[in-house]
């Protein structure tokens, strides 16, 4: 399986971002829309009558008085009240992974395993291979198709390509025992430090 | 654009909490026959409208700052997200993803040349193709300064080990001492 050459960064709310993008989209579309059709019947294509009269018109004034409009107008604005309350709390959720089932039998019972106990164990080992001087890991997914996180700060002495090697190897595989799985779908970010880099004066 | 967009959602969802339930309280207002407003004082901007035909300059700025800003939106949120993140070749685990930001590689490819007599400082810009390290000497003299540069610099970037490595340009600029 070829290998991407590039990578975007990865995010800890991926669907806060994904509706983020939604949602700004279609507003971006209807104040677009908006804007349109304000600029067309202000410049007479839709009729020059249409161009003369006022935004708020006797007719508009006639819809307003009849009996459904206003109470229609109270339903709408408690729903982009209950949709805006949607939005705001889809910021605060995470992709991330508690817990984790190991075993579910009725007859042995459930063994449950607290992702953090993991990752912590994940970023304890990282933080002791050659050349690292930090780590921080975070699970994804589901309890049967678990993905690991990991960002990994380096002190320079040691090639990238070397920690990765380490990480992919004895980390990996002891991540993999640990989950009694085949395989961990990982993401690895390396962060390389600036070191004794200087910068241009 | 994450952040911009996490930016614009607590701020316009808060907005649409806030004015949802103020615009329906005030309807409430409205249809228990009591005068006057709540919160919103819409009377104004009602008489504006009122006042204002479509063909008015006010009213058509507003459409076209309308369009500027939807489409601005638009334009911004089905751009592409940047891959700022090169991916490492390394071992052929089908399951593990190595990445190193563009930032870092820059970073590498100048601690890779920092140690070197004669290098007084340096700068780099990494793309996706191509690297470009700038270094700055004070010697008047630079002789095979650039070619030890570029050698540790290039030696930098092969150990990184990236699927498709950048281009290196290498830059030496000479500064008074």
């Amino acid at each position: 399986m070829s290998r991407p050459a590039a990578l975007a960064p990865v995010t800890r709310t991926p669907g806060a971002v994904r509706t983020n993008r939604t949602v700004l989209t279609v507003l971006g579309l209807l104040l677009t829309a908006a804007g349109v059709a304000t600029l067309l019947l202000g410049l007479g294509v839709l009729g020059a009558g249409q161009a003369d009269r006022t935004v708020v018109d006797p007719a508009v004034d006639d819809v307003a008085r009849m009996g459904w409009f206003w109470p229609v107008v109270g339903v709408v604005a408690l729903l982009v009240a209950v949709l805006s309350g949607w939005w705001l709390v889809a910021q605060a959720r995470t992709d991330r992974l508690a817990r984790l089932r190991l075993d579910d039998d009725a007859t042995t019972g459930r063994t449950m395993l607290e992702g953090a106990a993991l990752t912590r164990a994940i970023e304890d080992e990282v933080s002791g291979l050659a050349g690292v001087t930090r780590a921080s890991a975070h699970l994804s997914g589901t309890s049967s198709a678990p993905r690991l996180h990991l960002r990994v700060r380096l002190d320079g002495r040691v090639d990238p390509a070397e920690v990765h090697r380490d990480v992919s190897g004895q980390v990996l595989e002891h991540a993999r025992q640990a989950l009694e799985v085949q395989r961990l779908p990982t993401r690895v970010e390396l962060d390389l430090p600036r070191g004794t880099a200087r910068s241009l004066g | 654009m994450r952040t911009v967009d996490r930016v614009l959602a607590l701020v316009l969802g808060l907005a649409g909490l806030g004015l949802g339930i103020v615009v329906a309280a005030e309807v409430v207002q409205g249809l228990l026959g009591r005068p006057g407003h709540l919160v919103l004082p819409y009377s104004g901007t009602a008489s504006w409208l009122r006042e204002h035909a479509w063909s008015d300059g006010a009213v058509l700025t507003i459409g076209g700052v309308l369009v500027a800003v939807g489409l601005l939106l638009v334009l911004a949120e089905l751009k592409p997200r940047r891959k700022t993140l090169l991916v490492l070749d390394g071992e052929p685990e089908d399951d593990v993803v190595t990445a190193v930001s563009r930032t870092g590689v820059g970073r590498a490819l100048e601690q890779s040349v920092s140690g070197l007599s004669g290098v007084d400082g340096t700068s780099s810009v990494v793309r996706r193709r191509s690297a470009k390290l700038t270094v700055r000497t004070a010697l008047r003299e630079t002789g095979d300064l650039e070619t030890q540069v570029r050698d540790r610099a290039a030696q930098a970037l092969a150990g990184l080990d990236l699927v498709a490595g950048p281009t290196l340009h290498v830059d030496l600029r000479r500064v008074s001492a």
